[in-house]
């Protein structure tokens, strides 16, 4: 009973801890002279980061149940009714003898894993998913944007453009994709802490985890390859 | 031992216990002997492998999507009819100077000016048989068109 109150409120504590959310909103750069395809662009790597984000929220909730297992807390938690784990033990003493309660929670924990390793999996491929449509975004913005610059350039070079203007526009694409790829970093740094969570609950013994981190790297590579396409202007 | 324990527990727990046991495979929904149940039969290490499936998809789409940046990027920025527009108002604005240079052949200076629009015209005309154009290559356009005109007015 002791170690049951013990472990509602590890997982109090640590799901109230979760609930404080990450802004993500970046600090610099003004939307002026943006395109409408540049600030839908802007949103999209904000939504994605928001994504990544809900991973690790999901996963720290989640994490505290997995710590919650010891005892017959996670029976109580994940089973049907308050006093399931009392009727595993009893249940199983007369099934089976004694190891009831063992096989109740290890039936528990089994559960536990198979719906953290879900919502974790369905992050991962509504990410990666979300990153088509990013990317697909992000080409035609850069490309747009490069075709303006070399037509601006041009302009400048014969007196038809301010060179105030010139550079307020340059100022406008750069603060774009400086936004654009520090969502994409922050998307990049939520993934590599998932990753970390999973190896963390590697270590305690969860398993089926591996083919969960290698989804997991493969976003965060890819994550960090389309980031790397964004130059800056100089 | 712990094997016997399940196949025991799986067949009996559902026929003693009165509630806890729905028959639900889906994890979230599972009860306690359910889960038992599930653990015994295998049906959590099916979905396990299921999801795995699920894994390699998702590492799959990464993949693809290099390819598809490969691909994109030997594509044009504008569609076609833009593209078209654009090349159907650059052989005007071309037209429009070689007009203009018999009205200025005297006068260097004008000349000059035209030859530096006519260079300005030819970037133009790289960008646009390239694909690579924006709203600015129209504006550009433009303004050479009305340099032009200056120049013969």
């Amino acid at each position: 009973m002791h170690a049951l109150k013990l472990s509602l409120f590890a997982v109090l504590t640590l799901a109230l801890s979760a609930s404080v959310e990450d802004t993500g909103v970046a600090s610099f750069g003004s939307s002026g002279n943006k395109t409408e395809a540049e600030r839908q662009l802007e949103a999209e790597a904000r939504s994605l980061n928001k994504i990544t984000s809900d991973i690790i929220v999901k996963n720290t909730v989640q994490g505290a149940l997995a710590g919650a297992a010891a005892g017959c807390g996670i029976a109580l938690i994940f089973g049907g009714g308050g006093d399931d784990c009392a009727k595993g033990a009893a249940i199983g003493a007369v099934a089976g003898g004694v190891g009831g309660n063992a096989v109740g929670r290890q039936a528990a924990q089994k559960k536990t894993e198979l719906i953290q390793r879900d919502k974790v999996l369905d992050n991962l491929r509504g990410v990666s998913k979300r990153l088509n449509g990013v990317e697909a975004r992000l080409n035609g913005v850069l490309r747009s944007q490069d075709a303006e610059l070399r037509s601006l350039r041009r302009q400048l070079a014969a007196n038809q453009v301010s060179e105030s203007s010139y550079n307020s526009r340059v100022r406008a694409i750069n603060s774009n994709r400086k936004t654009v790829s520090n969502e994409l970093l922050k998307s990049e740094n939520n993934v590599k802490k998932t990753r970390a969570e999973i190896a963390s609950a590697r270590k305690q013994g969860q398993t089926n985890l591996s083919t969960v981190d290698r989804a997991a790297a493969s976003n965060q590579s890819r994550l960090a390859r389309t980031r790397s396409r964004i130059k800056l202007i100089q | 031992m712990t094997q016997k324990m399940f196949k025991i527990m799986a067949v009996g727990v559902c026929g003693l216990a009165l509630t806890g046991c729905t028959g639900s495979t889906d994890p979230a929904e599972a009860g306690l002997f359910d889960n038992i149940k599930n653990l015994s039969t295998g049906e959590y290490d099916r979905q396990i492998a299921e999801k795995d499936a699920q894994a390699a998809a998702i590492i799959a789409n990464n993949n693809a999507s290099q390819a598809r940046i490969n691909q994109k990027r030997s594509q044009s920025a504008a569609n076609s009819g833009e593209i078209q527009a654009l090349r159907n108002q650059l052989n005007k604005v071309q037209a429009q100077a070689s007009a203009a240079r018999a009205q200025v052949a005297s006068d260097p200076v004008k000349l000059q000016k035209l030859n530096a629009l006519d260079g300005q015209l030819r970037g133009i005309r790289s960008d646009v048989n390239s694909g690579a154009v924006s709203s600015a290559t129209r504006s550009e356009l433009n303004r050479v068109s009305a340099a032009i005109s200056a120049l013969t007015s």
